[in-house]
């Protein structure tokens, strides 16, 4: 369903947590304010540096935003916008990769094979309509297969009979047919790999470098040739949680030489904690490449509403569910609990029009919106309990959860805009995973969640200003 | 504050207990008397299963979390959603999560995206309708930290898991809930829908439920008349007849309760424990008669609401026994299946029979190509012909269904069930062995598409797309003791996986292929050593050499024994320990080895057979390894000029013996010039 929608029943069909991917989704369900309001214009700039690039220099880009800030619906937008020029290879660290293992020549090895394997795709499917020269492609095989031998002889099913029959067209492409999936397997088995051979591929990466550029070459020439077009790798997830800190450290600042050296257009997303670190200097891609997606604010430093803010927000709600499914006030309530947050958004007008439904209500009145902003909140006091999740390094030097103390006093001293509060540590980098606290507008404008700061208020922690209310909560 | 506590500030509110869509407690925010309403209802079973079933009963893909403690009011939730959605022709599928089998190595992240992946693979095999996902908590690990990292697993797959055609619930204890929000909150982001169950039922209630779901699991809803018929016995336990007559009773209620039109609410469910209680007990004539009167029941029903008859289904002319087919209860689907394939021409029926014993996934219409194993007389009804007429037959009683590229049809999996109970219940009192025939027919059937090497990637296509059923009518045989060619396939299958890298999933199908040789042919065959060194290779390629070791050696001692000392397969075996001791940085011990394998193949097999190449290549390998390059020279072109000979210059063998002989002139310090006038003169011939 592409248009909002019109009944409580409809709901659901357009209130999806799934980032918008297609271009009829793109068309019917992004709002322009959004981008507007963040500031920066990521997507235009990274469609201005690629445009810049086609037929040139590679254009490396390193892309960070908080989960749930809308990176691969940006991606997503970047790919349309560059449509023209790029033909776009997704990959995933979470679903390509074996997330706790992975190593910089995995990445290579899955470029190469993911760019061949669509380059001979037919024209019409977006490919060349041609595979890469055989012997480009067994360049970066034989790197993969060196110090194998034929060795083991299986047991023989029916097709024994073929051996000693002759060659057979395209035998080499069903052995890249192979490369290629071995490649994918041995990337999500990565961690019973041996360390000797580890180790003996990454004395090797520079050769690997310089074998898998060959082939990008070539198959971005037979690309432009059969289409004016180029590869354009977005690679996604390098900060889902669940992916390796340690690895992603090691691909993106240990071994960066081997994404500053590989030929090929890449936007990476990865950790916003990796570019707040010290490590930051030592990333890949020069700082003018590195963008970062803020939060959408619905209040402004000084807890005042943001009107431009809640706009955008409320516009995004509109593409989503039509005005007159709101009693009065009901859609701008959800607007200001959600903290601008999306998902947080849809997860409470689903709950809310399910409610309303249940009463035989056509419209959200103020009880189903009370409800839906109480269950998110309850969702966020469940979060910011102590949890054996959320670990800092005590005085001892062991490990331990961070106190709720702790957490407590530096929302308090986010709500104040203190300027220590800005200090990265393990306590911040929590309320920024919870989503506790959010990041407006990638000058390290941090804000406390509305929901949250209705909590501090009932703990007492955060006092009443004037006329009795504490201003930036949800109602 | 210790670990595990919950947040502190759920202390300082006033009746704020908990996530309830419609908790109602104050927190100083303005609430209605609707809220009050709500507070009555907050959490309780009606309530949730209200939300639950709204949601439900909606098309498309969606994730919801519901937290309970009370496991009994899970499933009076479950059976009563089942109920509700029955009627609305929605189905709802159970899967539960279980333990998978891992060593000690695999991580728990790993865990978790096998997990994932699992779920993924489970909810892609099954149609569009409702999910009811249960006992994931049983198939984490407990310490916090592995339960974080597995649940990251599933964080690393939300998108995929979001994207299926179905609405999931997944249901969770409190431990996991609040794990689930606080390790992984972009996830729970993703679970639009969340409830919280409070309820929980009265204790002698939750007792007998407790009872009688281990007696019958999944069946809870007879317990609220457990004191109205008195069945359980002193010890509290059912016997037999008491299960008869509780079938029979409420066989008899559910009747009632449709034709009068009322009741149905209450008592439709008892239908499906009628069915259940019935085939638990191995009471097949009682389940058969059931499923007949269930069937007309239904059928007359139907009648009764619509203007005339026949009763028909709304989307066409199937009867009104296959309509039900397309329900959502399994056991009412299972009832109708059980009358439905009664009214079968004998091919269709046929057919059907054998479809039952193969997974509930797309089935390649390949299939109907592959010969049929049956007796001549038959030969002609089982023609590929037949079977695609008789397909049509299938698919006009909802039996099965097309895909929509039509290159492969599905099987009803609830009347694949209904139909596989149904054929082991015949074959144990018309066989001598009880296995029934269609088994033996379907795995035959199987065996006979599933042909081509699966180590060659142009035949994946081809096999992956058997995969499935091939491992499901494999695990069908096994269990009904059928070696062969049971153990056959599971092999084939192990090395379509272990040719994919999916190591994890190939190790138990070589590891009972083994067994089931061992255990049918006796430790001594010679086809106990092509399995062995099928699960050394595995072993090997997982860096498992020492375990991988003994195999090949077993392998050897085997096939020197039975086959005589100057076998080729004694070769292989030779060839392949070799390759392991190389491995093992044991090149002296390698050696002898390669050159006695080299030496039976040239005596048995000619000097130019592929497998003569074979151990040219890799003895040359390991002279070269052992800086005896010249030595290595002659016999690495002599392989490059068998293979290429024999094979064909674009075999990958020939490919890889010409990279090797490639490095090795460039070892010898050979000019590029030299090398590529060597290599023409050696594919010259």
């Amino acid at each position: 369903m592409l248009s909002p929608a019109t009944t409580l029943d409809d709901a659901y069909q357009t209130l999806s947590p799934r980032p918008l991917l297609a271009a009829d989704e793109l068309a019917a369900f992004y709002c322009s304010q959004i981008d507007d309001l963040r500031g920066g214009r990521v997507v235009d700039r990274l469609a201005l540096g690629l445009r810049r690039a086609h037929a040139g220099a590679p254009y490396k880009a390193l892309l960070m935003g908080h989960a749930g800030v809308g990176k691969s619906t940006e991606l997503a937008r970047l790919a349309a916008r560059v449509a023209g020029q790029f033909r776009v290879v997704r990959l995933s660290a979470g679903e390509h990769l074996d997330p706790i293992s992975f190593q910089p020549f995995d990445l290579l090895l899955l470029m190469a094979s993911e760019v061949a394997r669509r380059t001979a795709q037919p024209v019409g499917e977006g490919g060349a309509g041609e595979a890469p020269g055989q012997a480009f492609l067994e360049d970066v095989v034989d790197w993969y297969a060196r110090g194998e031998e034929v060795s083991t002889q299986r047991r023989e099913s029916g097709a024994q009979a073929a051996a000693g029959a002759g060659p057979a067209a395209g035998d080499w492409w069903a052995r890249a047919l192979g490369f290629f999936a071995q490649v994918r397997g041995e990337m999500k088995y990565a961690s019973v790999r041996e360390e000797r051979r580890v180790r003996y591929r990454l004395s090797r990466i520079d050769d690997l470098v310089q074998r898998v550029n060959r082939l990008l070459a070539q198959c971005n020439s037979l690309l432009r040739r059969a289409s004016s077009h180029e590869w354009l790798f977005l690679f996604e997830d390098f900060d889902k949680a669940g992916i390796s800190p340690e690895r992603t450290q090691a691909l993106f600042v240990t071994y960066g030489n081997v994404i500053r050296e590989v030929d090929a257009h890449i936007v990476f997303t990865i950790p916003i904690a990796l570019g707040y670190s010290s490590q930051a200097n030592a990333l890949p891609v020069p700082r003018d490449r590195q963008f970062v997606l803020p939060d959408t604010m619905v209040f402004d430093q000084q807890h005042r509403p943001h009107t431009l803010g809640r706009a955008a927000v409320r516009a995004v709600l509109g593409a989503r569910l039509a005005p007159e499914l709101f009693a009065a006030g009901q859609a701008e309530r959800l607007v200001v609990a959600s903290g601008g947050n999306l998902r947080n958004l849809f997860a409470m007008a689903a709950n809310a029009a399910d409610g309303a439904l249940l009463r035989g209500a056509a419209q959200i009145e103020a009880d189903d919106a009370s409800g839906a902003i109480r269950q998110l909140r309850t969702d966020y006091e469940r979060q910011l309990g102590e949890s054996p999740y959320d670990q800092e390094i005590a005085g001892d030097g062991q490990r331990r959860p961070i106190a709720y103390e702790s957490k407590a006093n530096r929302l308090r001293s986010v709500y104040r805009g203190d300027a220590e509060a800005k200090i990265p540590d393990p306590v911040l980098y929590a309320l920024l995973r919870a989503r506790a606290v959010q990041e407006f507008n990638g000058e390290r404008w941090f804000g406390v969640h509305p929901l949250v700061v209705d909590l501090l208020v009932q703990q007492r922690r955060l006092a009443p200003e004037i006329g009795g209310v504490v201003a930036g909560g949800s109602e | 504050m210790a670990a595990n506590s919950p947040s502190p500030l759920a202390g300082e509110r006033t009746g704020q207990g908990g996530d309830c869509v419609t908790d109602g407690a104050t927190d100083g925010m303005a609430e209605g008397l609707a809220a009050k309403d709500a507070d009555r209802l907050a959490g309780s079973i009606a309530e949730v299963g209200r939300r639950l079933h709204q949601w439900a009963r909606r098309s498309g893909a969606g994730l919801a979390r519901v937290e309970f403690t009370d496991e009994a009011a899970r499933r009076q939730v479950v059976a009563g959603l089942r109920q509700a959605l029955a009627g609305e022709a929605i189905a709802l599928y159970d899967i539960a999560f279980a333990p998978l089998a891992v060593d000690d190595r695999t991580p728990p992240a790993t865990l978790g995206t096998r997990l994932a992946d699992e779920l993924l693979d489970r909810l892609r095999a099954l149609p569009p309708g409702v999910v009811s996902l249960d006992d994931l908590a049983a198939a984490l690990p407990p310490a916090p930290a592995d339960l974080a990292a597995a649940l990251y697993g599933f964080n690393l797959r939300r998108e995929a898991l979001a994207a299926t055609a179905q609405r999931q619930i997944w249901w969770m204890p409190p431990h996991l809930a609040t794990a689930f929000v606080q390790a992984v909150p972009d996830l729970a982001s993703w679970f639009l829908v969340r409830l919280h169950l409070r309820e929980t039922l009265p204790a002698p209630r939750a007792r007998a439920a407790g009872t009688v779901a281990d007696e019958m699991p999944g069946y809870i809803a007879i317990v609220a008349h457990a004191g109205d018929n008195g069945w359980r016995d002193a010890d509290g336990r059912l016997d037999p007849a008491t299960r008869r007559r509780l079938a029979a009773d409420y066989a008899a209620r559910y009747a009632r309760g449709v034709r009068a039109g009322t009741a149905e609410v209450e008592l439709a469910p008892l239908r499906e424990r009628a069915v259940e209680i019935l085939l638990v007990g191995g009471l097949a004539d009682e389940a058969a008669a059931l499923a007949r009167q269930l069937a007309a029941s239904a059928a007359d029903a139907s009648s009764a609401s619509g203007e005339g008859s026949p009763p028909r289904a709304a989307d066409g002319d199937r009867p009104a026994d296959a309509a039900l087919v397309g329900e959502t209860s399994p056991a009412s689907a299972a009832a109708a299946a059980t009358a439905s394939t009664r009214a079968l021409d004998p091919v269709a029926d046929e057919l059907f029979r054998r479809l039952a014993w193969l997974a509930p996934a797309p089935i390649p219409a390949l299939l109907l190509d592959a010969p049929v194993p049956v007796a001549s007389e038959e030969a002609a009804a089982a023609s590929p012909e037949a079977l695609r007429a008789a397909l049509v037959e299938l698919e006009r009683r909802a039996l099965v269904r097309r895909t929509d590229d039509g290159e492969s049809f599905v099987a009803h999996p609830d009347a694949q069930a209904a139909s596989r109970r149904q054929q082991r219940e015949e074959a144990r009192q018309t066989t001598r062995d009880g296995v029934p025939p269609a088994l033996r027919s379907a795995l035959a059937w199987v065996k006979a598409a599933f042909v081509g090497d699966p180590q060659d990637a142009r035949n994946w296509p081809r096999l992956k797309a058997l995969a499935p059923h091939a491992e499901t009518v494999a695990a069908s045989a096994d269990a009904a003791a059928l070696a062969e060619p049971t153990g056959w396939l599971l092999n084939q299958l192990g090395l379509l996986l272990l040719a994919n890298a999916r190591h994890a999933e190939a190790e138990p199908l070589l590891r009972r292929a083994l067994a089931i040789t061992e255990a049918s042919l006796g430790s001594e065959h010679p086809s106990i050593a092509v399995d062995l060194n099928n699960l050394a290779a595995l072993l090997q390629e997982t860096n498992r050499q020492s375990e991988a070791e003994p195999l090949m050696r077993r392998a050897l001692a085997i096939d020197e024994a039975s086959l005589g000392s100057d076998h080729p397969s004694v070769a292989r075996d030779l060839n392949n320990l070799a390759q392991l001791l190389k491995a093992t940085n044991r090149q002296s011990e390698a050696e002898p080895l390669l050159r006695r394998a080299l030496a039976i193949d040239e005596a048995s097999l000619g000097g130019e057979h592929p497998s003569v190449a074979r151990e040219l290549n890799n003895l040359a390998q390991l002279l070269q390894e052992t800086n005896r390059l010249s030595e290595a020279e002659p016999l690495q072109r002599r392989a490059l000029r068998i293979f290429s000979v024999s094979l064909g210059s674009e075999h990958p063998h020939t490919q890889i013996a010409r990279k090797n002989t490639i490095r090795l002139l460039r070892a010898l310090g050979r000019s590029e010039d030299e090398i590529d006038a060597t290599l023409a003169a050696v594919l010259a011939g």
